[in-house]
């Protein structure tokens, strides 16, 4: 009987069958992303590069990579991330997923980590070697110097966090939804928002009839509340809520049926 | 093996399709589970494999409970679904990548099958047909010996020298250690390969007996004329005469004719049970 119960949720051996797996039937997919990313990015600079009179101020010459680099880490991060778990989505196929003799946990960990893990350390190492070939190119055609990619900035990092907090979500989405998790997961999310804004609207006329908020609020330093507090919400924003959506995420998976 | 107690289930509230379920399903047997479309046979499947969980009730499977799905639990336990996709890639790299899940897996075995379906390992998969790639499956479940494997129609698709090689691939590679349970309504597809036969109406088991009891009780003939015959449960009219199912008085062992019996079954259930208590009583 001890054999039954031990390793139930991990093993190694089991996790690294299913990362081969995931990986063989899946990086094609999300290599073709990231490529049409990179190729588009590169059509786009070499028009305005072309057609451009050249007037290039310092902080597009400073910032382009980071632009670049951030739009295309959400862009790619949000697919990859929304087509997790993309077996579940179909019938014919969803029984060789749930069937397939690996831990809900090894599921969810293999998906958690090609999609956010290894996605973010291959953009990171794809984008510095582009952005390596890129400069060097558009230096000996037209002269220019752009910044390179700055891994230890503040902004990277926070970028990073954000990324992070989107993934979560989508990810959430990618089970939640069983079509277009893509266009669904913003759509719930917008909704949310606005659900949780007409509750607060309601809450306020319901509990704060008697008073003029409007002035109490105006009296208020929020830059000084939310300074007191950045940190906090940071925290809260940035690794609370991040991992309270994976956890869901986990039992969601838990919880499939056919 | 498998202990299913007091299960209930449904897809809306309002239609249950399991109320009070109850079988118990051991190893070292192959049970053919019949059924009319809608009658629940692919459900109890899923609910076997944990594709499905049960709204209330027991299920227990090999000693784990099937909507955990343990690892341990599925390493022993393979679902032939009656219509699947196989991701895009070769034979041998599904073999390649899939294998390894499964300890007990035998490439010796898989090698043999794939030679007896005629299926080559370089071939890609999404370029077979969908008896080829039902018969792909058919060979990859048995090669990995899980203790229970579970068939939904595994004969639909199959062309006529392909069932019989299903079901010489069955005889063959079934131990008693194994657990084989194919739910079909193509009742003639299964011949000789069944142990015990159960038959599933409304979400109800009215019919679960082995093929040693179903000998020693039933007799099946065919005559000219009824009145040849004494205890007649169920009669069906065919060229040149009548298919009969009678009590097995005076007859002594006759072949099953699996779709006959089928049929008396959905005739009248209860004259055939009773048949049965009577027979045991005796």
């Amino acid at each position: 009987m001890n054999t039954i119960t031990k390793n139930k949720y991990f093993s190694f051996q089991r996790f690294m069958l299913l990362l081969k797996k995931e990986a063989q039937f899946n990086v094609k997919r999300d290599l073709l992303i990231v490529g049409a990313m990179f190729s588009l990015f590169t059509l786009v600079m070499t028009l305005v590069f072309e057609f451009d009179e050249g007037n290039y101020d310092s902080e597009m010459l400073e910032n382009l990579h980071f632009i670049a680099f951030t739009v295309m880490l959400f862009v790619g991060g949000v697919f990859i991330s929304s087509f997790s778990f993309m077996e579940l989505r179909d019938k014919l196929k969803s029984h060789f997923y749930l069937l397939t003799p690996g831990s809900n946990f090894e599921k969810f960990l293999g998906n958690l980590l090609i999609s956010l893990v290894a996605y973010i350390l291959f953009m990171i190492v794809t984008y510095l070697t582009y952005s390596w070939i890129f400069n060097w190119i558009v230096f000996k055609l037209y002269g220019l110097q752009f910044s390179p990619l700055n891994l230890i900035s503040e902004e990277f990092l926070i970028a990073i966090n954000v990324f992070v907090l989107v993934h979560s979500i989508s990810f959430l989405g990618s089970i939640t939804f069983k079509k277009y998790p893509v266009i669904f997961t913003p759509i719930a999310g917008f909704i949310l928002l606005t659900v949780v804004s007409l509750f607060n609207e309601l809450m306020e006329k319901i509990v704060f009839a008697k008073m003029d908020l409007d002035k109490h609020l105006s009296n208020i330093d929020f830059e000084d509340f939310f300074g007191q507090y950045e940190n906090l919400f940071k925290f809260i924003l940035f690794y609370v809520i991040p991992i309270i959506l994976w956890i869901t995420t986990y039992l969601k998976l838990n919880e499939k049926e056919y | 093996m498998i202990k299913i107690e007091e299960l209930e289930f449904y897809y809306k509230r309002k239609s249950e399709l399991f109320q009070h379920l109850n079988v118990d399903l051991n190893e070292g047997k192959v049970y053919g589970i019949l059924g009319h479309n809608g009658a629940g046979k692919t459900t109890l499947l899923k609910l076997i494999a944990g594709l499905l969980f049960p709204k209330s009730g027991k299920c227990s499977v090999n000693g784990f409970v099937p909507k955990e799905r343990n690892p341990y639990f599925l390493q022993e336990i393979f679902y032939i679904p009656e219509e699947f996709e196989f991701p895009s890639t070769t034979i041998a790299k599904y073999i390649k990548t899939h294998s390894g899940f499964y300890p007990k897996f035998d490439m010796n075995i898989m090698d043999d099958l794939l030679n007896e379906f005629e299926l080559s390992v370089s071939r890609k998969i999404h370029n077979l047909s969908f008896g080829q790639k039902k018969k792909l499956l058919i060979a990859f479940a048995v090669s990995t010996n899980c203790k229970i494997l579970l068939m939904d129609e595994p004969t639909n698709g199959l062309d006529i020298p392909s069932k019989s090689k299903f079901r010489k691939v069955i005889a063959s590679y079934f131990n008693d250690d194994r657990l084989f349970i194919i739910s079909t309504h193509q009742v003639r597809d299964l011949d000789n390969i069944l142990d015990t036969i159960i038959v599933i109406e409304k979400g109800e088991v009215i019919f679960n007996q082995t093929i040693e009891e179903i000998q020693n009780t039933l007799s099946f003939q065919k005559v000219k004329n009824l009145s040849e015959m004494d205890h007649v449960l169920f009669s069906e009219k065919e060229f040149g005469g009548f298919s009969v199912l009678a009590e097995s008085k005076d007859f002594g062992e006759t072949k099953i004719d699996i779709e006959l019996l089928y049929k008396a079954i959905n005739s009248n259930k209860e004259t055939i049970n009773e048949a049965f208590k009577n027979e045991h009583n005796n």
